[in-house]
């Protein structure tokens, strides 16, 4: 006679509830030499390349939760950004399983370490202008209202003058609210001088960083 | 250097949530899988966002003093080697 139910306690969940489904999250890829992260996190490697990844319940992924997800992924890249060179994935990446992940790295492999090599040693910026409170059209003198337009011009200037110090940049459409509106990447070495270059602008600057290299993270081979 | 690094730190909930959301590496194909509507999902963040926004505007920017959106407080490598 067979018991009609397993014994409590056996060793898999009994028969017919399938169990729930879970998706591998990628916050970063990253050399392969990040001190063991804190779980859940953990890293899947393929020879010198890593990506650091936890198992997730995508039911997770709700409006309520949302904000305290992308604080999640967040803080595992700025954390492994403490340690190293990374390349942050897009919100929300997932895989199928451990071998999904290492596919993707077998793929793009020679890329992301040319990547990886290419922005070792950066940091990224973000530089905001605010455009002056604009004066009535009515009652602006003929100089006023040249010089008005000279100011609006200059964040092309401005730009130059702090891209001479950074690797590459990345300019936005200036909204109507900004004269310049600008990610940098800079080396270690001259964030220094890139700063000072931002204090030499004088008046109101925004200044955001040092962030990890998210405006810079592509991989050409993984978007084909 | 450290220290003017440490006050360079005026980000904004919405400068976070543009890198996590609109930066980084895109996989495309087959090898990723989506479980989630990620483009709902962030479109439901915006949403919040944008009334985050209203909301700071009102003077509840509740968010300023969780270190977590203050990604220049980050101690990172304060003393940098000199360089060769």
């Amino acid at each position: 006679m067979i018991p009609s139910s397993p014994p409590a306690g056996a060793s898999s969940p009994p028969n017919d509830r399938p169990s729930p489904d879970t998706a591998v999250y990628a916050y970063t890829i990253t050399r392969w030499s990040p001190p063991d992260p804190a779980a859940p996190v953990r890293v899947v490697t393929h020879r010198d390349i890593a990506m650091l990844v936890a198992d997730v319940d995508p039911a997770e992924f709700t409006e309520p939760a949302m904000i305290g997800l992308v604080r999640r992924h967040h803080t595992v890249v700025r954390e492994a950004f403490e340690h190293g060179t990374v390349l942050p994935l897009r919100f929300a990446t997932m895989f199928a399983d451990d071998d999904a992940v290492r596919r993707l790295l077998r793929e793009c492999h020679d890329e992301v370490v040319a990547t990886l090599a290419a922005i070792a040693g950066h940091r990224e910026w973000g530089v905001r202008i605010p455009r002056p409170q604009t004066a009535p059209a009515a009652g602006i003198s003929g100089t006023d209202y040249l010089a008005l337009r000279r100011r609006e011009r200059d964040g092309d200037q401005l730009h130059r003058r702090l891209a001479r110090h950074t690797s590459r940049s990345t300019v936005r459409q200036p909204g109507p609210g900004f004269r310049l509106d600008a990610v940098y990447l800079v080396p270690d070495q001259d964030e220094d001088e890139f700063l000072a270059e931002v204090d030499s602008i004088g008046g109101e600057v925004e200044t955001t960083g040092p962030w990890p290299p998210y405006s810079f993270s592509e991989l050409r081979t993984a978007a084909r | 250097m450290t220290d003017e690094l440490a006050t360079r730190s005026g980000a904004s909930l919405a400068d976070v949530l543009e890198r996590v959301l609109d930066k980084g590496i895109v996989i495309v194909g087959d090898i990723s899988v989506n479980v989630v509507d990620v483009e709902l999902l962030t479109l439901r963040v915006r949403l919040f966002v944008a009334s985050a926004q209203t909301a700071q505007e009102m003077g509840m920017d509740w968010w300023t003093d969780d270190p977590f959106f203050s990604p220049g407080r980050r101690e990172l490598a304060p003393e940098r080697p000199p360089q060769p």
